[in-house]
C-alpha cells in the first residue's frame, strides 16, 4: 500500500462526507492526487462517495459567429427572399446547404435550391440550445439543458461547434469499515513499517519488521523549482562569451545627458532621434550639467566643422534615457584613452537597458537591453571587426557566412558602417548589430589617436527565438506560470 | 530609414534585369523592404538620400554594377534662365533658396510620381519634416518674369487642391497641408506679427513655403519645362539638395539651366555643383579595412561608387559626386571603398594583442553572486521595467511621492509609463497579483536598478527585493533572508525598527549598513495587498546593493 493512500484514508477519517476540493485544503494534498487516490481506494472497496457529472462548455469561433443565425437558416431566408427557388451556384456556404438539406428545409435538383413547404419555421433547436449552453446561467441549468437534449448537443458536437467536457464530481466521500481497518492496519499495526521514523532508526527497530511495498507509479505532486529570469540568463549566458574572449565589462548611467547619448557619437543636433518623438526626455530632472568641459570644446568643434552647423550647449545638457548603451562604452573610452600607452589596446563590452519613447505592443517595448562592445588598438580594422563579431556568434553556435550575414550600414558615429544580421531557417531576418571604426574625429576627441572598432545591439529578439515564444511583453510580465514553466533557451 | 517604390518593369529596363537585386543591394548597404511584381519597395539608408530619387538609385546601381561614371556632365554653365531676389524680410526666417530650370524633361509614365515621392521623402527625412528643406516645382511655361523671395503676413492665392482663392492665414487653418506643416513657419516680422515665407514672379504668387505651391504652375506628367526651388535654414544643405536634383535630370537627359540668386547685392549662380576632390593615402584605406589594396587598385572600387579616381604615386585624389552630400572626409571615401572592394570579401583578422583577460563590472559580480543566494533559497527571478508609474510605485502601496526626489519623463506614448521606479517591491507585488491561481508558496526576487533625485541630480542604485507570499508567511522568513543575503555578501547589518505605509505597523524592520538606513523588510499590509488583487499573507523587503553603499 502507498503512502499517499494511507494520508488520503486519514484525510477522509477526519473529514468524513467531504468532497475531492474539501479534502485537499484539509490535508494540503494537491486535488490531482487526491482524486486518483480516492478512485483506487474505491476499487478495493475502502471508501464510497456519490458522483455527480459536472460540464463545463467551450464553444469554437465558428460556433461563436452562428450566435445569431446559422448559415442554413440564413440559406432558407435567401431563398424566400429569392421566391422559393435559387440556383445552387449562387450559394456560396456550402454548410448551410449542406444542413438545410438535412434538416429537410430544402430539395435539391435540376441545380436548384427548392424551399419546401414544411420548411423550418418558428425558432432553430439547435441554436437555442447552442445559446442556452453558452449562457453561462449556473451548473444546474446546464446539466439540465444537457440531460434534456442530448440529439441536439450530440450534433451540436459533432458540426464542432461547441466542446463539452464531462467530469465527474466526487462527493460525499467516507470511510467503509474496510477503509477503517485499513487505516490501523496500514499504520503499523500490521508490523510492516509504513513511513519511516527517526525511532525506528535510532532503536534499530527496522531490524525485525518488513517495510511495506510502495507503489512506484503512484502519483506525485509537480514540483517547481525556483528558477533564474530568461533575460537574466541570457544576458549572463552573452557576458560570460564577452568575458572569455578577453573582454571586460564596463557599467554606464540608465539617465544621461544628450550629450553622451548623442553629441559624443556625432548625431547632429537636428537628428530626428533627438525628437521627442522616438527618446524619452525627463521633465525632472531637465537638464544634466556636462562636467568634462575640456572634452565639450572638442565635441562642440567636431560637430560645428563636421555639419557645419551651429551647437548649442543647452540641448546637449537635456536629460535623457540612454537610447543605445554606446554611450556607457564611449564613457569608458574617455575614461582610459589617454592612459593606453603605445602598442597597448583595450576591449570592453556593456550590457545595458535602453529605451524609446515607443507605443507598446507584443513586438515593441519602451525598455529593452543592449549589448556594445569596442576595441581600441593600434591597427585594428574592419577585417577584426569582422573577425571578432564572427568569433562571438561562433561561441553561441552560429556561423558567419551562413547563419550570420554582414553588410554596410550608416550610423553617424561610424565610417565605415556596418550591419550584422541573423537569417534563422525559417527565412526570417533579425538585425542583431550595427557596427563600425568609429569616426577619429570622436575617437580625437575622447583623447586617443588610436582606431575604436564598435559595435551594439539588442539581445530580444534573438531571444525570443531562443524560448520560443512571439510576444516580447511575455518576457517581463512575469506571471508565476510563466516564469515557472518557460522553455528553457535553445538558440 | 526612408523607404522608396519603384515600378519592377521600370527596373528591369533600366538596371538590365533585377536578377540577384536583393544581393546587390544588400551589398550596396541598402535593404528590400518588400519585392512585389508590381512594384518593389526599398530601405535608403539615411546618408544616402540622393537614392531615394528614381534616377540617383539606378544610376548608383549601374556603376555598382561596372558602368564607368563621368562626372564632367554635371555642368551647367554661367548664364542664368531666370534671377531670383532675395528680400530682407525673409533672410530673418528663412534665408537661403536655391533654384534651376529644366528643360527636355519627360515625366511620363511613373518619372513625375517618382520626381514627387523623393521630394516628399527628402523634405520629411532630411528637410526635418520641411522645417530645414523644401523644394517646389512649377511648370515654368505658366512663370512670368523673374522670381522674388519675400515674406508677407497675409498674401492670397489659389493653392494646389482647391479652386478658391485662400490667405495664409486660411491655407493654415483650412487646407490639409497648411494644417500638417503649420507647425513649420511660425515666424515673427517686425513689431512681432507672424509672416511667412513666399515665392512670386512679376505677376503672381508661386507658392507658400514650405508649405504647398499656386494652382497656377501645377506640374502635370506631359510637360517638359520646370522651375524647381529649394529652400531652407541651412545654406549648405540648400544647396546640396537643389544639385540632387539637377545631377538627376542631367543623367536623364534633360538640359538643366542656372538661377541667379540675389541677395542684398550679393549674387550667386545655382545650382552650384561644385567640384569636389579628397587626397586619400592608400595604407590609411588598407589599414582601416584591413584588406591588401594598393593604391592602384582603388579607383576600381570606387568606380563602382561612382567616384572618378586617379592613382598618385602611394595616393589617390577621388573626385566626389556633386549629389552626394554625406561625404565629410577622407573616412567616408574609405567606407566607400570598403563596399566598392565588398564587405563579403573582407577575410576576418583575429586581433593581435598581448594583453587579454577579461573581467566582470563589481556590480554584476554582486549580482550574480545574489542571483545564486536567493535561487537557493528557493526565490524565482523577476525582471520588471525600470518604467513605472505613480499609481503602481506609489498610491497603491500606501506611500507619498516626493515629486522633487522622483525621475520624471516628459512625455511618454503609452500611458502606464511616467517615472522610473524608486523601489523593487511595488512591481513584484504587480507580478504575484497576475499569479493567483498559481500553487503557492510564491517567492519572487529581481535585481535591479531604482532612482531618485537628489538636489537635482539623479542617483542610480542597485536593489534587491523579494516577497515570499504563502498561507503561513511572516516577519520572521523576511528577516532570516536578510540576515541571510547580508551575512553572505560580507555587509555589517543592524536592525531596528521601522515603518512603512505598505507593511503593518510594528512588523517592519529598517536595515542599517554603516549606520545608514539602506533596506526595509516586514509583513505586507492587506490594503497594499488587496491594491494588487493579492488574497494571500504577503512578506518581504528591499536592499540597496551596489557596491559602493556595501559598507
Amino acid at each position: 500500500m502507498d503512502e499517499m493512500l494511507l494520508r488520503v484514508l486519514k484525510a477522509i477519517e477526519g473529514n468524513p462526507g467531504s468532497d475531492a476540493d474539501g479534502l485537499a485544503k484539509s490535508s494540503s494534498i494537491d486535488r490531482g492526487t487526491i482524486i486518483s487516490s480516492i478512485n483506487a481506494l474505491e476499487s478495493d472497496k475502502y471508501v464510497h462517495f456519490r458522483t455527480e457529472a459536472e460540464y463545463s462548455v467551450e464553444p469554437s469561433k465558428e460556433g461563436l459567429s452562428y450566435k445569431d443565425g446559422f448559415p442554413e437558416e440564413e440559406l432558407v431566408e435567401k431563398v424566400k427572399s429569392h421566391g422559393g427557388e435559387i440556383a445552387i451556384s449562387s450559394i456560396k456556404d456550402q454548410i448551410g446547404l449542406i444542413w438545410a438539406k438535412k434538416n429537410g428545409w430544402i430539395e435539391i435538383s435540376e441545380g436548384k435550391a427548392r424551399l419546401k413547404k414544411e420548411a423550418h419555421t418558428g425558432e432553430y433547436a439547435q441554436r437555442k440550445v447552442f445559446n442556452a449552453l453558452i449562457s453561462g446561467s449556473g451548473k444546474a441549468h446546464l446539466t439540465n439543458t444537457i440531460r434534456s437534449n442530448p440529439d441536439v448537443v450530440k450534433l451540436l458536437e459533432s458540426r464542432k461547434l461547441l466542446t463539452i467536457n464531462r467530469a465527474e464530481r466526487i462527493e460525499d466521500i467516507s470511510l467503509t469499515d474496510a477503509g477503517k481497518e485499513a487505516i490501523s492496519k496500514w499504520s503499523g499495526g500490521s508490523g510492516e513499517i509504513a513511513e519511516l521514523t527517526r525511532d525506528i532508526i535510532t532503536k534499530r527497530a527496522w531490524t525485525d519488521k518488513k517495510f511495506r511495498k510502495y507503489d512506484i507509479n503512484a502519483v506525485v505532486d509537480g514540483i517547481y523549482p525556483a528558477r533564474a529570469h530568461p533575460v537574466m540568463e541570457f544576458i549572463d549566458i552573452v557576458r560570460n562569451t564577452w568575458m572569455r574572449m578577453g573582454f571586460t565589462e564596463v557599467e554606464g548611467p540608465i539617465v544621461e545627458s544628450a550629450f553622451w547619448n548623442f553629441d559624443a557619437l556625432f548625431v547632429p543636433q537636428d537628428h530626428p532621434t533627438r525628437d521627442m518623438q522616438d527618446t524619452f526626455f525627463l521633465s525632472n530632472p531637465e537638464s544634466i550639467e556636462i562636467e568634462d568641459r575640456e572634452l565639450m570644446g572638442r565635441i562642440s568643434a567636431m560637430h560645428r566643422k563636421g555639419w557645419q552647423m551651429q551647437w548649442k550647449e543647452k540641448l546637449a545638457t537635456q536629460a535623457v534615457l540612454k537610447t543605445q548603451s554606446t554611450a556607457a562604452t564611449i564613457r569608458h573610452v574617455r575614461k582610459i584613452a589617454s592612459a593606453l600607452k603605445e602598442g597597448e589596446t583595450a576591449r570592453f563590452f556593456s550590457v545595458g537597458k535602453t529605451f524609446r519613447n515607443e507605443s507598446i505592443d507584443y513586438k515593441h517595448l519602451a525598455e529593452f537591453y543592449q549589448v556594445d562592445g569596442m576595441v581600441i588598438g593600434d591597427g585594428v580594422n574592419l577585417a577584426n571587426l569582422i573577425h571578432v563579431i564572427s568569433e562571438f556568434y561562433a561561441r553561441l553556435g552560429f556561423v558567419m557566412g551562413k547563419d550570420i550575414h554582414i553588410r554596410p550600414s550608416y550610423f553617424p558615429f561610424v565610417e565605415p558602417g556596418m550591419e550584422v544580421y541573423y537569417t534563422p531557417e525559417d527565412g526570417s531576418k533579425i538585425e542583431l548589430l550595427g557596427s563600425g571604426v568609429i569616426r577619429k574625429e570622436i575617437s580625437k576627441a575622447m583623447g586617443t589617436n588610436k582606431r575604436i572598432l564598435a559595435w551594439g545591439g539588442g539581445i530580444d529578439r534573438l531571444l525570443l527565438k531562443g524560448l520560443k515564444i512571439e510576444s516580447i511583453t511575455e518576457l517581463y510580465r512575469n506571471s508565476m506560470e510563466w516564469l515557472r514553466n518557460r522553455n528553457e533557451i535553445e538558440l | 530609414m526612408a523607404t522608396i517604390t519603384f515600378k519592377t518593369k521600370d527596373l528591369e529596363r533600366d538596371l538590365g534585369g533585377i536578377d540577384r537585386l536583393d544581393e546587390r543591394i544588400s551589398d550596396y548597404g541598402m535593404e528590400i523592404e518588400e519585392q512585389g511584381k508590381e512594384e518593389m519597395t526599398f530601405d535608403i539608408s539615411p546618408n544616402r538620400p540622393d537614392m531615394l530619387d528614381y534616377n540617383g538609385f539606378v544610376r548608383a546601381l549601374g556603376y555598382f554594377s561596372g558602368k564607368e561614371p563621368e562626372l564632367g556632365k554635371y555642368d551647367v554653365g554661367k548664364s542664368p534662365a531666370l534671377t531670383v531676389t532675395v528680400t530682407p524680410a525673409v533672410r530673418r526666417i528663412r534665408p537661403y533658396i536655391a533654384a534651376m530650370v529644366v528643360k527636355g524633361a519627360n515625366l511620363k509614365g511613373d518619372r513625375l510620381k517618382y520626381l514627387i515621392n523623393f521630394t516628399e521623402k527628402f523634405s520629411i527625412t532630411y528637410g526635418r519634416r520641411r522645417k530645414k528643406i523644401a523644394m517646389g516645382l512649377h511648370n515654368l511655361e505658366a512663370v512670368k518674369g523673374d522670381l522674388v523671395y519675400d515674406a508677407a503676413a497675409n498674401e492670397k492665392f489659389v493653392p494646389l487642391g482647391t479652386d478658391r482663392e485662400m490667405t495664409f492665414g486660411e491655407i493654415l487653418e483650412q487646407h490639409n497641408k497648411g494644417i500638417e506643416y503649420a507647425d513649420t513657419v511660425a515666424a515673427k516680422g517686425k513689431r512681432g506679427r507672424a509672416i511667412y515665407p513666399y515665392l512670386r514672379d512679376s505677376e503672381k504668387i508661386l507658392s507658400m513655403i514650405p508649405i504647398i505651391n499656386s494652382k497656377a504652375t501645377e506640374v502635370r506628367d506631359s510637360m517638359s519645362s520646370l522651375l524647381i526651388d529649394v529652400t531652407g535654414t541651412d545654406e549648405r544643405t540648400v544647396e546640396k539638395t537643389l544639385d540632387i536634383l539637377a545631377c538627376s535630370f542631367i543623367d536623364s537627359g534633360c538640359k538643366v539651366l542656372p538661377c541667379r540668386i540675389l541677395y542684398n547685392g550679393t549674387a550667386m549662380s545655382t545650382p552650384l555643383l561644385k567640384e569636389r576632390t579628397i587626397g586619400i593615402r592608400a595604407a590609411d584605406a588598407a589599414k582601416t579595412i584591413g584588406v591588401g589594396i594598393s593604391a592602384g587598385d582603388i579607383p576600381g572600387y570606387l568606380g563602382r561608387m561612382g567616384y572618378e579616381a586617379k592613382t598618385e604615386g602611394k595616393k589617390v585624389s577621388a573626385r566626389v559626386p556633386p549629389y552626394r552630400l554625406d561625404v565629410i572626409n577622407e573616412q567616408d571615401v574609405i567606407e566607400d571603398i570598403a563596399i566598392g572592394y565588398g564587405y563579403r570579401k573582407i577575410i576576418p583578422r583575429p586581433i593581435v594583442a598581448a594583453d587579454f583577460s577579461g573581467a566582470p563590472h563589481p556590480n554584476a559580480e554582486v549580482r550574480e553572486a545574489l542571483d545564486a543566494l536567493m535561487l537557493g533559497l528557493g526565490y524565482t527571478e523577476a525582471l520588471n521595467t525600470v518604467l513605472t508609474n505613480e499609481d503602481i510605485n506609489f498610491s497603491r502601496m500606501g506611500r507619498k511621492q516626493e515629486r522633487n526626489a522622483t525621475v520624471s519623463v516628459a512625455r511618454s506614448k503609452t500611458e502606464a509609463i511616467s517615472m522610473l521606479r524608486t523601489s523593487i517591491m511595488p512591481q513584484l507585488l504587480q507580478n504575484l497579483g497576475i499569479s493567483t491561481s498559481e500553487r503557492m508558496p510564491q517567492r519572487l526576487f529581481e535585481i535591479g536598478s531604482v532612482f531618485r533625485v537628489d538636489n537635482g541630480k539623479v542617483v542610480e542604485e542597485i536593489m534587491i527585493g523579494f516577497l515570499g507570499e504563502h498561507s503561513k508567511a511572516n516577519l520572521a522568513e523576511a528577516r532570516t533572508v536578510l540576515n541571510y543575503i547580508t551575512g553572505r555578501l560580507g555587509m555589517k547589518a543592524t536592525i531596528e525598527r521601522g515603518s512603512d505605509p505598505s507593511m503593518i505597523e510594528g512588523r517592519c524592520g529598517a536595515v542599517l549598513i554603516g549606520g545608514k538606513r539602506r533596506g526595509i523588510f516586514g509583513e505586507l499590509h492587506p490594503e497594499a495587498l488587496s491594491k494588487f488583487g493579492i488574497e494571500e499573507p504577503v512578506v518581504g523587503g528591499e536592499l540597496i546593493i551596489n557596491a559602493d553603499a556595501m559598507r
